[in-house]
């Protein structure tokens, strides 16, 4: 058993040669005793305490020596002072001393979450191209404030009159259930006007966007993946392009997967995280149920 | 001519002066046993080093021994002037305090 081999060599670097050696050599007795008597791990502390006391104790004499020499303030001295000072009022009341680290550490980590948070959602842009032009519309919700339904119709007579923004895409929610040999899985999905993610100004990674005539009630069965969705249920194999996948209302073509970095802030909002986009395919001559839009 | 005694430097002097073989530990440990106050190793021996620049007290190497990790232990005796010294401040501490003991020790 040695006692704590950082502490001696602080001691060594500390003192001058003769001095460091009576002292790392009676610290050194005393922790083989403290050790004998009451533990190890008691005698490790007890020598770090008496280290950190006696370099305390020699930092302070020094720069009493030295501001005794030299009156000039000098800013590095009466750090290095208040510091060994502190050192020694902390070791001293070690009670204190643990009340006011938790209590720094409290106040960091709160400070840290916080401005983690406001910067989350106040002041880191949205992860879309020209973002700060991205808005929500809809009609006022039932609760003030909060963007409510918008009829279909409604939302393509205001795409056709739309003069301030460059595009208007509608979405609503889908969840539809993939059916595999691996397992029936639900899958979190919106079904999107086909020119969603080009308002958006996101490209799919693999395979291509939808195209108009895919927004259709006939031809609206392709689906675009998320990455996530791709590798977890796919692994990742690059030729799912193509592919068709059969859900519980029917068989959906894959024609893209989106890149890695799409963050689907439009669906968490209003519903869950997306992993699959299909068109929505309603007919505009038609009725239809109560789609969000979305510039 | 001689200097006054800090404090803690009279403490060191007087457990330096009741030992037989004082070196730091038994220094350090005979303060505390005394007066109850804890002493660190750096604070006993940083005052013996200044005692010792202003001739009060000498200092002579032992033997290295294993158990304090093959480092020498540092006895140190008063020399005369260091008892002068201590005599000193003692008795002018004494002389301060004739007669005021009873309200030392009122509530």
């Amino acid at each position: 058993m040695r006692p704590p081999r950082l502490a001696l060599w602080l001691l060594d670097r500390a003192f001058d040669p003769s001095a460091a050696e009576a002292i790392a050599g009676d610290l050194t007795e005393e922790f083989h005793a403290i050790a004998a008597r009451r533990g190890r791990v008691t005698a490790r502390t007890w020598f770090w305490r008496q280290t950190l006391l006696s370099l305390a104790s020699r930092r302070h004499r020094a720069s009493v020596a030295s501001a005794a020499r030299d009156r000039r303030p000098r800013l590095v001295e009466d750090l290095g002072r208040d510091l060994a000072l502190t050192v020694r009022m902390l070791a001293r009341a070690p009670g204190f001393a643990s009340a006011a680290i938790l209590t720094l550490a409290l106040g960091i980590g709160a400070a840290t979450a916080i401005s983690t948070a406001a910067h989350r959602t106040l002041l880191r842009p949205l992860p879309y191209p020209h973002g700060a032009r991205l808005v929500f519309a809809g009609h006022p919700g039932g609760d003030g404030g909060a963007v409510g339904n918008v009829g279909y119709t409604t939302a393509v007579d205001w795409r056709a009159r739309l003069r301030t923004f460059d595009d208007l895409a509608v979405i609503r929610t889908w969840s539809p259930t993939l059916v595999a040999e691996a397992g029936a899985e639900r899958l979190d999905g919106l079904r999107v006007t086909w020119n969603y993610f080009r308002t958006l100004g996101v490209q799919p990674a693999h395979g291509r966007d939808f195209t108009a005539g895919e927004d259709h009630p006939e031809r609206w069965r392709v689906v675009i993946l998320a990455d996530r969705l791709w590798r977890r249920r796919f692994g990742a194999r690059p030729d799912i392009i193509g592919r068709t996948l059969e859900f519980n209302g029917g068989r959906y073509e894959v024609v893209g997967v989106l890149p890695p970095s799409f963050e689907p802030l439009v669906s968490e909002h209003f519903y869950r995280r997306a992993e699959i986009w299909a068109p929505l395919g309603y007919d505009p001559a038609g009725p239809a149920s109560c789609p969000r839009a979305s510039t | 001519m001689t200097d006054w005694l800090g404090e803690f430097e009279q403490l060191v002097l007087f457990a330096v002066l009741q030992l037989d073989d004082p070196y730091g530990v038994s220094v350090r440990q005979e303060i505390e046993r005394r007066t109850g106050r804890r002493v660190s190793a750096g604070a006993v021996y940083t005052t013996l080093e200044r005692l010792e620049s202003r001739g009060l007290v000498m200092s002579r190497w032992g033997d290295p021994t294993p158990e304090r990790g093959g480092k020498r232990k540092r006895y140190y005796e008063l020399r005369p002037s260091g008892r002068q010294a201590l005599a000193r401040s003692w008795h002018a501490m004494r002389a301060m305090a004739r007669g005021v003991a009873p309200k030392l020790s009122e509530p």
